[in-house]
């Protein structure tokens, strides 16, 4: 069949069915034993524009398709959602999610790929939720698509439904890949300056600080299992979540609000830790025991632990270190700067504010983690110098002194 | 707190934050601790700190980790000794407990290391043994040899029940070789004794299979010496014939160890079910009687019958065996006295000395006068046929008889012409049935036939009826011939319906024509008032038939006390009988 026959023969359908015959003509055309010529190239993404999301007419007219009506989106994702289930070539399955959501420039598209990415979330679709995961890696997880995924997914996620968490903890041992892109997505979102304070929901970070501290290798699951990619093109490097969240971690302290903190200090810090040791203790003879609420300011504690169990998983036996970038490390120096400096106009003694001796602890912490294990990629004398540079604190000084010797 | 900061160590100062964010939050001072073994990894106290962190917090799998750890650094050992002690006390006494998870989360490798530290460093040699027990537990690869020694060197041990317990139950089973057949009969003679006295004591069961677990042991030494596997199976000892067969074959051999071994187990094994049988039986001389049907399962010369009567014969024919030469009997002897529980001492040695006819030793000593020294001396006096002190010792035993009133014995006499012991319960009825039929035996041994002979015959014959009926038959016979009988004591003791009634017929069959002078008060008038068959003296034949309805009206009566009374007041003439 020639390639203009083949449009021809899909002509004949109404949609949905020529979108669903679509897809098995484009796999024909790109997933073949061998890859697939410019022409075929060309004619698939022609299809997938004309046929599938329905943006082109049959003269290939841009902006004249009629696009698709909200109940038509519904009847494609619902037909994406089973053909990605039932493909059993990741590959192939990459190959026609990327040709379909891999163009940078359309908001529809991205639309329907949220609305399909959400609805994996919901139904926990493993095999839809990997083909997201690995387009996030080759978009960027930073990158604006992702980003607007990211949003997407906690406005549906986190906001509105916080009785879903179960499922969604369950994620991270289904689709820890995706997971992974998706958090450092999401750490991009928040926790950059101390000026807008923009935090996460607190439904989203109890998630995520199960998802991390339950799984120590999580955010290393996107490295350590590369993307099955059609052949010829070109893998991005695997982001990992642990630079964003070790951000999170450590600015924090200087994030939260310092009222709220100390009311909920007051309130729990007597009784909590009765509780909390009674809860390690049951979680370790019955696993399934609730455990109890933790406040905003216990969650990071603990994420930020998982963090540091993470870098320990982070180590890589060969090859250079991939988990953490040092830049990325460095540019928290001068945030916390800027807190420093906000202190000492007020007139007060660094060394006696609490929020950034426990700010510069946990960031001393990080780092001295990722050292050890090797985690950290880039100049690492910068990272140093620019750790110099805060206000004094005990643990950083031993930090800075025990890594200068060893380089 | 900064000055006092200032003045600690890096490593201190870790320590001091973490277990200050200990007291407010686990995950900060755990984030303290896992900084700290990066910074320090090798310092001891920084590994030790984070393990009791992870202890206190009751985290398995990291507490594991860590105390792994510290294991491997290998460093400062004298101080984790308490805690490897704890370990293996844990692994000793509380399944489940927190360190035992713990060392289930260890790898071998390290477990091993544990236990041996723990073992080394133990001073108290139970408390050696049962870790060293505890080790080869884990890791039986190890070989139980050195422990075996500690076990039987250790001085307490002759003395000290729990160690041979230690040895005997615990680190036994665990031997696969041992690399010293001598050691391996030190050991077997050790379980011999153990499961001997085990067996006897009435306060500890905790050992279901004592006897299974002795022919484990036998299993051991006979697999290294070759010895036939049929004799050291547990379930093949079961069946008591085929296996006694199987130990005669041994009777000759050179090495005379497998029989002595697997002897004396049989030996023990049999003797103790047949003392837990026993109970409360005596054994004595019983009666054979040649025209009556012999019995079929005996072939042997001599028959014991009644409650354990079989495990009595085999463990008696087993003594002998072990006793069959002068070399296998040497043996015998010096393992028995190895032996701290000599079961064979109390009851079986005289029953043996009976069941052999050795009677003189078997006769208790003359002061001994209680019921079973007086059954005993009955019995014996009576084979020998010392009657009159068989009588005394039947007078002796009647104010003794016990409450417990019993039930006839069914075998106190057997067909045949071997000899006959039983083991007779003690209980009233079965000893004065037992005492009733040596009388009668020795009332018809006086060779007199007189009339009041027979009719204390028939008195005692009443108890066992219809035990003694053909004597019955002969005495009736007697009676037929002579046409008359003086019995003036047939009032006061012959009340049984059956006797009665044969008594009855007869003198109605002869047409009268007997004369049964048997009324209590015709003694003097013997001649005039006899009851006669000629229809001379019709108001005497009246007398005779009411007096035959006044005993039917007594058959009800207990004839147990009516012979006790019997006995009791014709005293005088039993002394004199014989």
């Amino acid at each position: 069949m020639s390639l203009s026959d083949l449009k021809h023969s899909l002509r004949k359908y109404e949609f949905p069915v020529c979108a669903q015959e679509a897809l098995v003509r484009i796999e024909q055309l790109l997933a073949g034993r061998t890859a697939p010529t410019n022409k075929q190239l060309v004619v698939a993404m022609e299809i997938i524009s004309e046929f599938i999301f329905c943006e082109s007419d049959r003269r290939g007219d841009r902006g004249r398709g009629a696009g698709l009506s909200s109940l038509q989106e519904l009847q494609l994702i619902d037909i994406l959602c089973e053909y990605l289930s039932s493909c059993n070539n990741e590959t192939t399955k990459n190959t026609i999610f990327l040709s379909l959501f891999g163009g940078m420039e359309s908001q529809r598209r991205l639309k329907v790929l949220s609305i399909l990415a959400s609805m994996a979330v919901s139904a926990s679709s493993t095999p839809v939720l990997l083909a997201v995961g690995v387009w996030l890696q080759q978009t960027g997880c930073s990158s604006p698509q992702s980003l607007q995924l990211a949003e997407n997914l906690i406005r549906d996620h986190f906001y509105l439904n916080t009785k879903n968490q179960k499922e969604l903890r369950m994620l991270a041992n289904t689709a820890p890949q995706f997971i992974s892109n998706f958090i450092t997505a999401v750490t991009e979102l928040y926790v950059h300056d101390l000026s807008t304070k923009k935090m996460p929901p607190k439904n989203l970070l109890e998630v995520i600080t199960s998802w991390v501290y339950s799984n120590p290798s999580l955010c290393m699951s996107a490295q350590l299992k590369p993307a099955s990619l059609p052949s010829g093109s070109i893998p991005m490097a695997a982001a990992t979540p642990l630079a964003g969240l070790i951000r999170w971690c450590s600015l924090a302290p200087l994030c939260l609000p310092s009222n709220v903190e100390d009311v909920e200090m007051m309130e729990i810090s007597i009784p909590m830790k009765k509780i909390k040791l009674e809860c390690e203790i049951d979680r370790s003879i019955v696993t399934t025991v609730q455990q109890k609420q933790l406040s905003e300011a216990e969650l990071y504690i603990k994420l930020h632990l998982g963090v540091l169990h993470s870098l320990r998983s982070g180590k890589r036996t060969q090859g250079p270190p991939t988990a953490v970038n040092a830049q990325h490390l460095a540019a928290l120096a001068p945030i916390v700067q800027t807190y420093a400096h906000d202190v000492l106009t007020r007139g007060l003694k660094l060394s006696n504010d609490e929020k950034l001796q426990e700010c510069l602890n946990r960031l001393g912490q990080a780092v001295q983690v990722s050292l050890a294990n090797g985690c950290v990629y880039g100049n690492v004398n910068n990272l140093l110098a620019s750790l110099d540079t805060l206000p004094e604190n005990r643990l950083l000084r031993i930090v800075i002194r025990t890594h200068q010797q060893n380089i | 707190m900064p000055g006092v900061e200032a003045i600690l160590s890096d490593e201190d100062f870790i320590i001091a934050k973490a277990k200050d964010a200990q007291k407010s939050d686990i995950f900060a001072a755990k984030a303290w601790m896992l900084t700290a073994k990066t910074l320090f990894p090798t310092n001891f106290k920084i590994q030790f700190e984070a393990y009791l962190m992870e202890k206190q917090s009751g985290n398995v799998q990291e507490a594991a980790e860590c105390f792994s750890s510290l294991m491997l650094s290998r460093q400062n050992m004298t101080a984790l000794l308490p805690e490897i002690s704890a370990i293996a006390n844990a692994l000793r006494s509380a399944e489940g407990s927190f360190l035992c998870q713990m060392f289930d989360h260890i790898c071998p490798d390290i477990q091993l290391t544990i236990l041996k530290t723990s073992v080394e460093n133990s001073d108290d040699t139970t408390e050696h043994c049962k870790l060293l027990v505890l080790l080869l537990k884990k890791f039986p690869q190890l070989g139980v040899d050195s422990l075996v020694k500690t076990l039987i060197n250790a001085e307490k041990f002759f003395y000290d029940n729990r160690y041979a317990r230690l040895l005997v139950v615990e680190t036994l089973p665990l031997l696969s070789s041992l690399e010293s057949p001598r050691l391996l009969q030190r050991l077997l003679i050790k379980a011999i004794d153990f499961y001997n006295s085990y067996v006897y004591d009435q306060t500890e069961h905790d050992i279901s299979d004592p006897w299974q677990r002795l022919y484990g042991v036998l299993d051991l030494l006979g697999r290294q010496l070759c010895w036939d596997p049929y004799l050291v199976n547990y379930s093949n000892s079961l069946n008591k014939e085929a296996y006694f067969q199987k130990l005669l074959t041994l009777r000759n051999s050179e090495d005379c160890r497998q029989l002595l071994f697997c002897g004396v187990t049989f030996f023990l094994r049999s003797l103790y079910e047949q003392r837990l049988l026993k109970g409360n039986h005596i054994l004595v001389e019983a009666l054979s009687d040649p025209d009556m049907p012999q019995s079929k399962r005996r072939k042997s010369d001599i028959e014991v019958t009644g409650i354990s009567a079989h495990q009595f014969q085999v463990a008696a024919n087993c003594w002998e065996l072990l006793h069959n030469n002068e070399v296998i009997s040497r043996e015998f002897n010096k393992l028995a006295n190895q032996l701290q529980a000599k079961p064979w001492a109390e009851g079986f040695a005289d029953e043996l000395a009976l069941y052999r006819g050795r009677y003189d030793e078997a006769l208790p000593s003359t002061t001994s006068n209680n019921m079973v020294s007086c059954l005993m001396k009955i019995s014996v006096y009576f084979s020998q046929k010392k009657y009159a002190a068989s009588i005394e010792s039947i007078l002796a035993a009647l104010p003794q008889l016990p409450n417990v009133e019993g039930m006839l014995e069914a075998e106190l006499i057997i067909g045949g012409k071997q000899r006959h012991l039983h083991f007779l319960p003690l209980t009233k009825l079965a000893i004065m049935h037992y005492i009733c039929t040596l009388l009668i035996r020795i009332l018809l041994n006086t060779g007199s036939s007189s009339d009041l002979i027979y009719g204390h015959i028939m008195v005692l014959m009443q108890l066992g009826w219809p035990q003694e009926e053909s004597i019955f038959i002969h005495i009736l016979e007697y009676i037929r011939q002579k046409g008359i009988f003086h019995y003036h004591l047939f009032a006061s003791y012959i009340i049984h319906i059956d006797i009665l009634e044969e008594i009855c017929f007869m003198w109605n069959e002869q047409g009268n024509n007997i004369v049964l002078d048997i009324l209590p008060n015709s003694q003097q008038h013997v001649g005039q008032r006899r009851i006669g068959t000629r229809g001379a003296d019709k108001g005497v034949k009246e007398d005779f038939k009411q007096a035959l309805k006044a005993q039917v009206t007594r058959s009800n009566e207990s004839t147990l006390n009516l012979i006790i009374q019997f006995i009791t007041s014709e005293r005088s003439f039993f002394l004199q009988v014989v």
